[in-house]
């Protein structure tokens, strides 16, 4: 029954400026996650780039997942770009791994390590490990 | 029709219409809005082709019944409650079959026109709307219903020359149908227009396409919402806009699917393209979704026109200028493609031109 509010806030405040927004949840039980961003580009940031990326996978039928993005664009020499999707995992890919040799709940943890692994891997080390060790645990029975 | 006295009683506690609020923002601030009476009434011109039933004034009230203002309440905002308590055109229509209705709206003063449509099981029609004229306030609310098996394709050119401008459109949509959305808005100096569409059926799907350029110094706020309910539905949501001068384009976009929305499939796109140091861009495309079993993803740009595609026509023998009308006439042509009203697009491009000729 938890619920996280998440988001990050951008603000352009000068020309040439970047910034990229990258985001992943993962929901089960009935579990809630909720992404609030807001990008700023105020006239004057000409030059400025802009990519933000939301991800949502949601593992069970209770739980809910809300992406609330606000981007303000005052320049006109900007690139912003924002893409976002949501989905379950899909019962081809954990067929498809399963026909491998895994073990449905393994082939659930390699899917679910490879979503995070973008985020994953501009971790420190010690980070990296801790994270996948704590999705490990998060997934240990409690996959449906 | 809703009693006077109701509206009356209610209008002083009504907010104005909802607007999307950042810190230390508020993205549209609206007039302060009072009841009172209009005299005016638009010109109403109405073309039909096959089986469509058009009822009109009191004979269209009675026919609707219980459906005015029923999709849509009167009580939801100020604006709302306004349009139910002047509506200076009542049109409720019954269509079977393959069917059309084009509808023109003209004239001086405040309009306030509403258009309910009541589509029996397997009908496909196609339904033009054309918003002409000029006033102080002009409201336009339309009430959507279809059966079974029926496919409806709408689509409206708002271009009345009012101070404020103030649409809401909403579609229930049965069992196996589709509903098609093509919205272009191309005046008014404050715009709001919000089009809301309820998959109710299952297999039930829609195709909204907004186009929207607003100059000088309009204010276009624009809403698209779809709700997803049966199961095995479908939506794809794409909106372009091109913003110039001291003009804002506001984008709210959202995709809702409900617990018992499985199996959905939804998809929005929205781009903007600025033209100029003093324009803005807001968007907020959003996704609720209460129903794992769902493909779900959105994608929103915004940037000015791309240096290279402007040095490829310039080598071309083009001068600046021309290039960058080249690429705006061209830039709402891939969102367009997939609606079929040939008429509607052709008024659209003459719109877009129109825009273009004033520089």
């Amino acid at each position: 029954g938890q619920n996280i509010d998440t988001g990050a806030k951008v603000i352009h405040n000068a020309p040439n400026t970047k910034s990229t927004i990258e985001s992943k949840s993962i929901s089960q039980g009935e579990g809630r996650t909720n992404y609030r961003g807001l990008v700023r580009v105020p006239k004057g940031s000409h030059g400025s780039k802009v990519s933000i990326e939301c991800d949502a996978l949601m593992f069970s039928d209770e739980a809910t997942s809300d992406t609330e993005p606000y981007i303000e664009i005052k320049e006109d020499d900007v690139e912003m770009a924002h893409e976002a999707t949501v989905g379950r995992i899909g019962d081809e890919e954990i067929h498809y791994m399963m026909s491998r040799g895994l073990e449905e709940e393994e082939a659930k943890e390699m899917i679910v390590r490879g979503f995070i692994e973008p985020i994953a891997k501009e971790l420190p080390m010690e980070y990296a490990v801790e994270l996948n060790r704590l999705i490990q645990l998060e997934m240990e029975g409690s996959l449906g | 029709m809703i009693a006077e006295d109701k509206i009356k009683e209610r209008f002083d506690n009504l907010k104005t219409p909802e607007s999307i609020r950042t810190p230390g923002r508020t993205w549209t601030n609206y007039p302060e809005i009072s009841l009172s009476e209009t005299n005016s009434r638009p010109e109403v011109d109405i073309e039909t082709e096959g089986d469509v039933k058009v009822y009109r004034g009191e004979e269209a009230f009675e026919k609707a019944g219980k459906k005015f203002m029923d999709a849509v309440k009167y009580d939801e905002d100020k604006l709302t409650a306004l349009h139910a308590y002047r509506v200076n055109s009542m049109i409720c229509v019954e269509a079977s079959g393959k069917s059309e209705l084009n509808i023109i709206y003209s004239g001086e003063g405040d309009a306030h026109t509403h258009l309910i449509v009541d589509a029996d099981n397997m009908t496909e029609l196609s339904i033009t709307e054309e918003f002409r004229g000029s006033g102080d306030i002009h409201t336009s609310i339309n009430e959507f219903y279809t059966g079974k098996n029926s496919t409806i394709e709408y689509g409206a050119i708002e271009a009345s020359e009012a101070d404020l401008r103030y649409s809401v459109r909403k579609a229930v949509v049965g069992r196996d149908s589709s509903f098609n959305w093509l919205n272009g808005v191309f005046n008014g100096e404050l715009s709001r227009t919000r089009i809301e569409t309820v998959l109710k059926g299952d297999n039930s799907s829609t195709e909204k396409t907004g186009v929207w350029y607003p100059i000088n110094k309009q204010h276009f706020d624009i809403s698209l919402k779809t709700f997803h309910r049966g199961e095995n539905t479908k939506c794809d949501m794409d909106s372009r806009a091109v913003i110039e001068d001291q003009s804002r384009s506001l984008y709210e976009g959202l995709q809702q699917v409900e617990e018992s929305a499985v199996d959905t499939k939804s998809f929005q796109d929205q781009e903007s393209l600025l033209l100029s140091d003093n324009a803005e861009s807001d968007a907020s495309p959003k996704l609720m979704i209460e129903n794992p079993n769902v493909e779900a993803s959105h994608a929103a740009a915004t940037g000015n026109i791309q240096e290279d595609k402007l040095h490829y026509l310039e080598s071309r023998g083009l001068t600046d200028e021309k290039a960058e009308r080249l690429v705006v006439k061209g830039y709402f042509e891939p969102v367009m493609r997939e609606i079929t009203l040939p008429d509607l697009k052709e008024k659209i491009r003459a719109e877009v031109q129109k825009k273009l000729d004033r520089k």
